[in-house]
């Protein structure tokens, strides 16, 4: 399999498994994407070659937190030492699809009032209109109540402060 | 009831910093609290984050793109999907997944890199794809008698009689030089008036260090006012100082950003 497979063999053969492969497979196509469109994007080898370069990275980051130390591991492809932001954009990916994946489970009415306005830019007064809501207060108590209901979700799977973050519920 | 109500005034209290609407006294009560307490200034970034997940459909579209192809026979497949699309029975089938995987990526990828090398959006549609009237009904009109001249001015704005507004605004620039606010809203009303060099010319009559909220309205609305006349060097440099503002054009002067640079 084209890009793939060397990824998949590098996990297998340095303590990882199949899911492993996957997983990271999907978040170094991620990296890729995200840093092609910040215009960091300088292709000086081929495209597969610096996917595997990300994925290697990125694996060896995983395995360094796993404390499975694999400071040669077996590699199966050509590669270059990726940039070290590699991880740090891995992990804003991460974090951020963890965030869009709470938001894709709020109530219809939630999301659409909460894209309306970040998305698509709307005023206050054309989301009431769209919406059909009874008054522009009435908008703007249900986007923060919506916005209070997405950090309750993502407080739930990250373990924040309930302190800080409250704990409303808005469905 | 009470600590709930805390909680929604400290998310409307954030929410308007991130959008640049909070007047000055209250954003600098704000950065001095997030400077002072670590979990605040990381509820902030929370804030702006999740807001920047939500508004960044690309990345997510890509992701949900990429399950899919995993999920439909996938580069591999856990054990339990391979079961459960007959791998372990048809080898045959594996195999026509495999390249069926295979092709879908290649395309993706090919799709993905064509997107991002040749798509390049021209300046002035970025320009129309950006661009959307201020809303004046945000703006405090109380004041003063001084005041009422522009709280006028600006309700002809609000309900666009652009012509109008424009003899109100220069009036009160002409006589008040150092009246930003209507320097604000006279660009804003050139921008209307497709006059994008005259806006810029009163945008810029603002200084930068313009200490009011809304010199992050002036910066957006001049950033764009530079597209719309194709000086695209300009409008990177503003655009770039947004992007680092964290305020609420934050995310998209990224996006213009990221395609500008294509």
């Amino acid at each position: 399999m084209v890009f793939f497979e060397s990824i998949r063999q590098l996990v297998l053969y340095n303590h990882g498994r199949e899911e492993d492969a996957q997983d990271l497979f999907q978040e170094a196509l991620l990296v890729v994407f995200q840093k092609a469109r910040e215009g960091a994007f300088v292709l000086t080898s081929s495209l597969g070659t610096y996917i595997y370069s990300v994925a290697r990275l990125l694996w060896l980051k995983e395995l360094d937190k796993r404390k499975r130390i694999s400071k040669q591991p077996v590699d199966f492809e050509e590669y270059y030492d990726a940039d070290d932001d590699i991880v740090a954009t891995a992990e804003y990916n991460e974090k951020l699809g963890i965030y869009r994946q709470e938001f894709e489970k709020l109530s219809a009415d939630c999301r659409k009032v909460l894209s309306l306005f970040l998305l698509e830019g709307m005023s206050i007064a054309a989301i009431t209109k769209f919406m059909g809501y009874r008054s522009e207060q009435h908008t703007r108590n249900r986007r923060y109540r919506c916005k209070l209901s997405l950090l309750k979700r993502i407080r739930a799977v990250y373990g924040y402060n309930e302190m800080v973050y409250g704990n409303n519920e808005e469905n | 009831m009470a600590i709930m109500k805390w909680f929604m005034e400290t998310t409307k209290r954030i929410e308007a910093y991130l959008e640049g609407s909070l007047n000055t006294e209250d954003r600098i009560a704000l950065e001095s609290r997030a400077a002072h307490e670590e979990d605040f200034a990381s509820l902030i970034r929370l804030h702006k984050e999740i807001n920047e997940s939500i508004r960044d459909t690309e990345l997510h579209l890509l992701r949900v793109a990429i399950k899919e192809i995993a999920a439909e026979g996938g580069y591999a497949g856990t054990h339990a999907q391979k079961q459960s699309l007959g791998f372990s029975r048809s080898a045959r089938m594996r195999k026509y997944l495999q390249v069926a995987a295979a092709v879908s990526l290649i395309a993706l990828a090919g799709i993905t890199i064509y997107w991002l090398v040749f798509a390049k959006p021209s300046a002035e549609k970025l320009y129309a794809s950006y661009y959307q009237r201020y809303d004046a009904g945000m703006v405090d009109r109380a004041g003063d008698g001084e005041l009422s001249r522009l709280a006028e001015a600006m309700m002809s704005y609000d309900l666009r009689l652009y012509p109008q507004a424009f003899s109100q605004f220069s009036e009160i620039v002409k006589q008040e030089p150092e009246n930003y606010q209507a320097s604000l809203f006279l660009g804003l009303t050139f921008l209307e008036l497709q006059k994008p060099e005259e806006a810029i010319t009163a945008l810029l009559n603002i200084p930068v260090e313009w200490n009011n909220p809304y010199v992050v309205h002036r910066n957006w609305y001049l950033a764009l006012a530079f597209l719309k006349t194709n000086r695209q060097g300009d409008a990177l440099v503003l655009l770039e100082n947004i992007q680092q503002s964290e305020s609420y054009y934050s995310g998209k002067a990224g996006q213009i950003i990221r395609k500008l640079r294509k």
